[in-house]
């Protein structure tokens, strides 16, 4: 694993070994597990929803805050961390703007695979549609 | 010991020992619950009664802490309930919205739920269980796909009845709870499981299908079987028991067995005994009970007369109360002269 490695499939990953060892005792980590590698899976099959990095980025807050223990304490942890909107996107906008030199160079480490980038690139033009005045340097 | 906390604002006193939902609860303030029966040990596994303690991290849960003194706890706040709301939306997530069609319409914990947080759409939609078998026992319909993995029922039967016929088999996002290698359920049937179930996971076959739980009248009463006379509650509509229940405040703390939770279909049999019978030419005759008492008073006359009070001997039943019983032994000893008196329930 480098620099190079899709932060995203590497969440994947580890969404997966979690549902493998869950015990499935408590609500948070049985089925909220489930469903961040479930919402995971779609934007990187290319079926994204409008507001999926939102939606992932707040269920893993309430699974880390309402599991029983550290395994879902910390499971939703790595997709908080590598798939948090902000990261993705300054992903996404640093391979935009080594593409088009138009937005000054963003400092991540996080990288996304092409699948996700297209998703990310489709969900700040749904946002942009919907607010109109919204600059996508803002998400830097 | 009395330890004092403070809760929602409130200074309140509960016993040393006590947990934080024990004490919400003495204090009626409302706390939502899944996984939580005051008769049973907690567990902690549902999350929803998360609360937030001044000075910890995390919002932990009230039915696993217990008090301590100066603790300030909060029971809701956004993020508590933004929590809750997640966990049933979560729970909803993986649930056959059957509820037009489930038996347990109306008095079901978690459609409550989702009507208290006004859940319709979704947003964590996604795969679910989904079990093609059915349980072929004669008694409880299992329907595992409505089962949000409380642990009620498995607690029940290990920790009241004492029977262990069911576990939490697999794990994570396949775990269920079944019996022995997943056969039909093979075990008293006393239904401890079906009593507390908080949703239509588990629901007597006999009440299927009966009526809805709008439509039914309760009639409390004493169970007819034995003579431990555990306190039941009839669930009537048109003038029909569709079910049995216990209510768990009373003595027998809403514990029955398997005759006085699904034996009440004698009830409206055809063939229940209404009136004395007496047999002449080989065929029962519906008759008057002072024509019956008086034959009886007669016949037992005549054998006494011919062979003796000992040849004459009385079995009683654990269905009539004390009283009753007392009067017989007294009848048998004091009016017949014998003491050949037994009773169904010392064997
Ligand atoms: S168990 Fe409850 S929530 Fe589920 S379908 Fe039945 S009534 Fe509805
Ligand atoms: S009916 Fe009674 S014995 Fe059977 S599983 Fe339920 S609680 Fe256990
Ligand atoms: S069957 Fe009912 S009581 Fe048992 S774990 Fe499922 S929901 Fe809880
Ligand atoms: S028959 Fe069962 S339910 Fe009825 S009184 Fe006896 S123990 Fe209780
Ligand atoms: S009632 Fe406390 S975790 Fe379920």
């Amino acid at each position: 694993m480098d620099e190079t490695d899709c932060m995203v499939n590497i969440a994947k990953y580890f969404l997966e070994f979690t549902q493998a060892e869950s015990c499935g005792k408590c609500v948070p980590c049985r089925i909220g597990t489930k469903r961040l590698l479930e919402i995971l899976q779609r934007i990187t099959d290319g079926r994204g929803r409008p507001g999926d990095t939102g939606l992932l980025e707040k269920l893993s807050n309430d699974i880390k805050s309402a599991s029983l223990c550290g395994l879902g304490q910390t499971a939703s942890g790595i997709s908080v961390m590598s798939i948090r909107p902000t990261s993705m996107r300054s992903a996404v906008l640093q391979v935009y703007a080594r593409t088009f030199s138009r937005i000054p160079y963003l400092k991540s480490s996080a990288r996304a695979a092409p699948c996700v980038q297209g998703y990310v690139l489709q969900e700040l033009l749904w946002e942009r549609r919907n607010s109109p005045t919204r600059s996508s340097r803002r998400y830097a | 010991m009395m330890v004092t906390l403070t809760i929602d604002g409130r200074s309140i006193k509960v016993r040393e020992g006590s947990t934080i939902l024990q004490a919400v609860r003495e204090n009626d303030i409302y706390v939502p619950t899944l996984c939580d029966d005051p008769r049973l040990e907690p567990y902690g596994g549902c999350r929803l009664c998360l609360v937030r303690i001044k000075g910890m991290a995390r919002p932990v849960t009230a039915c696993t802490t217990p008090v301590t003194e100066g603790m300030e706890v909060e029971t809701t706040n956004e993020e508590i309930e933004g929590l809750r709301r997640t966990i049933v939306e979560l729970l909803l997530s993986d649930h056959p919205t059957d509820c037009m069609i489930c038996e347990k319409a109306g008095d079901c914990t978690l459609q409550e739920l989702a009507y208290f947080y006004n859940l319709r759409e979704n947003r964590f939609e996604g795969e679910r269980r989904k079990y093609a078998d059915s349980d072929g026992n004669p008694f409880i319909e299992r329907n595992m796909e409505k089962c949000i993995l409380c642990g009620k029922c498995v607690r029940v039967c290990n920790e009241v009845q004492g029977v262990n016929a069911i576990e939490i088999a697999y794990r994570g996002f396949s775990a269920k709870v079944c019996p022995p290698f997943e056969k039909d359920l093979d075990c008293e049937f006393c239904g401890q499981c079906v009593s507390v179930c908080p949703t239509g996971a588990l629901m007597g076959k006999i009440s299927m299908g009966m009526g809805r739980q709008k439509d039914i009248e309760k009639v409390e009463s004493v169970c007819p079987y034995c003579g431990c006379g555990c306190n039941i509650t009839l669930h009537v509509t048109r003038n029909e028991v569709i079910r049995v229940s216990s209510r768990p405040e009373s003595l027998n703390e809403g514990w029955l067995c398997v005759k006085g939770r699904f034996g009440f279909k004698f009830n409206s049999s055809p063939e229940r005994l209404k009136y004395p019978l007496i047999k002449r030419n080989g065929q029962f005759e519906e008759t008057s009970w002072d024509e019956a008492l008086d034959y009886v008073a007669e016949r037992l006359g005549d054998i006494k007369d011919s062979y003796g009070a000992d040849a004459i001997a009385g079995l009683s039943s654990a269905r009539c109360t004390n009283e009753e019983n007392y009067l017989f032994q007294k009848f048998m000893r004091a009016a017949i002269g014998t003491n050949n008196v037994d009773h169904c329930a010392r064997y």
